[in-house]
């Protein structure tokens, strides 16, 4: 989000709300849907199937005031590894490869 | 004071009568709104909601623990992407006829039922101005917003070129209930902030101001003065506290409409999140007196037609 334009910005601000908010946070159930859709989108090639998602979570914490007045904040360099899907056959069913 | 005094302040509050301009001008406002709100979920509209989408009906199934949900019309046809389709364009037409206020009151039911359906259908990229959004158009549904500034007024109307205080009066209630809904989102925002330190220590606008997926414009200087910031933390627990208080006495009501203004728009520059900040400011219409209403559209067609 941090690098989109002002008015993609404003277009695509529930894509902020559904991983940011929601999915990457609290909704592990959600995950194995990204991992699907990712896999879907991806796939690209013919006989190229995407065959393993991962999701990776990357934030940093906003310092408290105190300590982070007048400095940039953190960069996000705090990773948790979300899930590892391997994509079934199934999960590809109906995508149509340019 | 006697009991009789609080009854007919009771009475008055809930069963008198108004004008219906102040919630025909809601309605207006609300109606763009929510053909905006339409419009904005086009680009991606398959991606949230659509049968090969980021979020399957299984998943939300689950997410609700397998329980039924009524107020989904998708669910009649789950998956069915040309039907996704036909909702929405369905969607944007209610849209369009609550602004004009042609079958007013279907118009707001079928917005309300169109907007629950898309949260049934994908509860995960909604935010708390869209929850608001939904609940005032159910509380649309019962006023008599369609009796002004609207087409099915003016077939009603014997001169609808008349001024804009003569409107037939119509049952209280049904504003009260908006102008309440207003101010329990102030007061639940207000008092879910006093609980935790950062607000009462001055400190919480800048942590908000470092969120840098939210951010839009930036402010340069002001969230990097600490007394600044503590200024500004506490001014917003006051004028939050005040949009479900004083904004009921009215020497203090314009000045508190006044002060929210600034502070919506101030977060509108700084924070992204679409439609949310307008969908408060016009909310501040029902608060407004009728008389005043009328003057301000009566001084604003003049201006217009001189113009032309």
């Amino acid at each position: 989000m941090e690098r989109l334009d002002f008015f993609t910005k404003i277009a695509k601000e529930r894509y902020r709300k559904f991983f940011n908010d929601n999915a990457a946070w609290s909704m592990p159930l959600l995950w194995p849907e990204i991992a699907r859709y990712v896999a879907r989108v991806s796939y690209d090639a013919p006989g190229n199937p995407p065959v393993i998602v991962s999701l990776t979570r990357f934030h940093s914490r906003v310092l408290p005031m105190e300590v982070g007045l007048g400095k940039p904040n953190l960069p996000q360099s705090e990773a948790k590894s979300l899930i590892v899907y391997t994509v079934k056959p199934e999960d590809l069913a109906g995508v149509k490869v340019k | 004071m006697r009991l009789s005094v609080i009854l007919t302040a009771w009475n008055e509050f809930w069963y008198s009568e108004t004008s219906p301009l102040s919630v025909a001008v809601y309605r207006i406002l609300l109606g763009l709104l929510m053909m905006a709100f339409v419009l904005l979920l086009i680009p991606d509209f398959f991606v949230y909601f659509g049968s090969q989408g980021i979020c399957s009906n299984q998943a939300v199934a689950d997410w609700v623990n397998g329980r039924s949900v009524f107020l989904n019309v998708l669910s009649f046809a789950p998956d069915n992407d040309k039907f996704l389709a036909a909702f929405h364009c369905f969607f944007f037409l209610a849209a369009l006829s609550l602004t004009l206020g042609y079958k007013t009151r279907f118009a707001a039911a079928a917005c309300f039922v169109c907007l629950t359906t898309l949260y049934h259908r994908d509860p995960f990229i909604f935010n708390s101005g869209d929850t608001y959004l939904r609940v005032s158009t159910f509380w649309l549904i019962f006023s008599a917003s369609g009796e002004a500034l609207s087409l099915d007024g003016r077939a009603k109307r014997a001169n609808p070129q008349a001024n804009f205080d003569n409107y037939r009066l119509v049952s209280i209630w049904p504003l009260r209930l908006l102008q309440l809904q207003l101010c329990t989102v102030y007061c639940h925002t207000f008092f879910c902030k006093i609980v935790g330190g950062p607000w009462i220590e001055g400190t919480a606008v800048f942590t908000s101001s470092r969120l840098e997926d939210l951010q839009r414009l930036p402010i340069p200087f002001i969230f990097e003065n600490r007394l600044i910031i503590a200024f500004l933390s506490w001014s917003t627990l006051f004028l939050e506290c005040s949009l479900w208080t004083l904004i009921w006495i009215k020497e203090f009501r314009y000045w508190v409409i006044a002060m929210a203004v600034i502070f919506h728009l101030t977060i509108d520059w700084t924070m992204n999140i679409p439609l949310f900040e307008y969908l408060m400011i016009i909310s501040y219409v029902l608060f407004i007196d009728n008389h005043d209403l009328a003057r301000m559209l009566t001084s604003l067609r003049k201006k217009l037609k001189h113009r032309v």
